[in-house]
């Protein structure tokens, strides 16, 4: 598999989309493909961290240790 | 490729993403939406179990508390992600009861779909209300996307709200359903379209034009010819304020197709135009073109040009490659720009060769009558015999 392969399934794991809708993204450089994989990863993950933080604020104690154990998709 | 609408979503994507790596500048606007809306839906499903449990205890309580947990407890966040868990009737109450501002900073996080189902449910004046206080808030972006969800009656009421011209422009700019951009714009009275073209003979009010630009381009063919002839109406200054943002943000690939839809009598004004006169536009617009092959049309908004234009055409044609020689020729075949053809050719004698060439190689997909023709147009026009026999 190549770069820009590797990169785009990446994308598609960060997203949960299939491939084949990010098939446009195969144009971009490896590199920035990566870039730009990394940014969505990192925006993701900031929201949930966020949303996690703001919810542990005014959930009840149970529910709020749970929301601490749960990382990145927060289920 | 809508270079505006281009623009529009890679601002939205910025604002989610943070500075993009450079070749996303090329990207498409339904491409970059499509991220856009992957990331939006992504964190859409973070912590749903945290989320409808919320949802679930907020459905015991009375309206009153869940509207103090929101103002007081619940960050704009947690609110907009909670109530894609509540029925929409339930949304609507406890909208009724929460200031405008509040809405406002919860709907910079919500969801289009429960954004939809809370505009269609809200009364007029309070969406209106919303609608003002995200104008205070500067957030023209949410509101972009929030214009494209509203009735007419409330867009009307917000253009009475907003009196500059410029905001105006910057919030259609960043609308989500450019196809919308036609019906509303026929909702604003003319007065307000007409200051808005105005802001193109305002040099300080440069900034603004590519928006204006992004207003024009999304119109249907009758509104932009409309809009061309009141532009027009405003002097050769805005049309060539026009010419010279297309060519300093690169917007061929949006203003062309405006000009294919304009008057033939103003298309004749623009292709005149000082502004335009000049090799390095020319380049631009035949890269653009080709881009759009946008040729058959090009061609015929060509054929109005003046013997100084048509020197400075033939100067750009000249140094054109074979395979944009031969779009051009093909381009002249469906529509009646033969004899722009032929008298660009005759100001530039080094290409009559090849262009001959290509043309007797176009004519053995052609019928008889249409050959000769063309051979007869060829002869007439001073550039010699087609040897039809080699076709």
């Amino acid at each position: 598999m190549d770069d820009i392969e590797e990169a785009l399934l990446h994308l598609a794991t960060v997203l949960r989309r299939p491939v084949v809708s990010l098939r446009p993204f195969a144009q971009m450089p490896a590199d920035q493909l990566q870039q730009l994989t990394r940014q969505v990863d990192a925006a993701c993950r900031h929201d949930a961290d966020e949303l996690a933080v703001e919810l542990r604020r005014i959930l009840p104690w149970p529910w709020s240790r749970r929301l601490r154990q749960s990382r990145g998709d927060g289920r | 490729m809508n270079t505006l609408l281009a623009r529009a979503e890679h601002d939205k994507l910025t604002r989610v993403l943070g500075a993009l790596p450079p070749s996303m500048a090329d990207m498409p606007a339904d491409v970059l939406r499509h991220l856009r809306l992957a990331v939006e839906e992504r964190n859409s499903t973070h912590h749903r179990i945290a989320l409808s449990g919320l949802a679930r205890l907020t459905s015991w309580l009375p309206d009153l508390i869940v509207c103090w947990l929101v103002r007081w407890r619940l960050t704009p966040r947690v609110t907009a992600r909670t109530i894609t868990w509540l029925p929409s009737e339930r949304v609507v109450a406890l909208a009724r009861r929460l200031p405008a501002g509040l809405i406002a900073e919860i709907a910079g996080w919500l969801d289009v779909r429960a954004a939809r189902d809370l505009i269609r449910q809200l009364p007029q004046e309070q969406v209106v209300e919303i609608a003002d206080a995200l104008r205070a808030r500067g957030d023209v972006m949410t509101l972009g996307g929030f214009v494209a969800l509203v009735p007419d009656a409330v867009i009307s009421a917000m253009a009475e709200r907003i009196p500059d011209e410029g905001e105006l422009l910057r919030i259609v700019y960043y609308m989500d359903a450019p196809e919308r951009v036609d019906h509303i714009i026929r909702q604003l009275p003319p007065e307000r379209v007409h200051r808005a073209l105005m802001l193109l003979s305002d040099s300080d009010s440069r900034p603004l034009w590519p928006a204006l630009l992004a207003l024009v381009s999304h119109a249907g063919p009758t509104l932009q010819r409309e809009l061309g002839e009141l532009a027009a109406q405003q002097g050769e200054d805005v049309l060539n304020a026009i010419i010279q943002v297309a060519y300093e943000d690169q917007l061929w690939q949006d203003l062309l197709p405006v000009v294919g839809n304009l008057a033939p009598a103003l298309q004749q004004r623009i292709v005149n135009l000082d502004s335009l006169l000049s090799p390095d536009v020319l380049r631009d617009i035949i890269a653009a073109t080709g881009a759009l092959d946008l040729w058959p049309v090009m061609l015929e908004v060509a054929s109005a040009m003046d013997p100084h234009g048509r020197d400075l055409l033939a100067e750009v044609v000249a140094e054109l490659p074979r395979e944009m020689l031969e779009h051009i020729m093909n381009g002249a075949m469906l529509r009646p720009a033969w004899p722009l053809i032929c008298d660009l050719l005759l100001r530039i004698p080094q290409r009559h060769d090849e262009a001959r060439a290509l043309l007797m190689h176009r004519c053995r997909e052609l019928d008889e009558t249409t050959v000769e023709s063309l051979a007869k147009k060829w002869r007439d026009s001073g550039l010699g015999d087609l040897a039809l026999s080699a076709a």
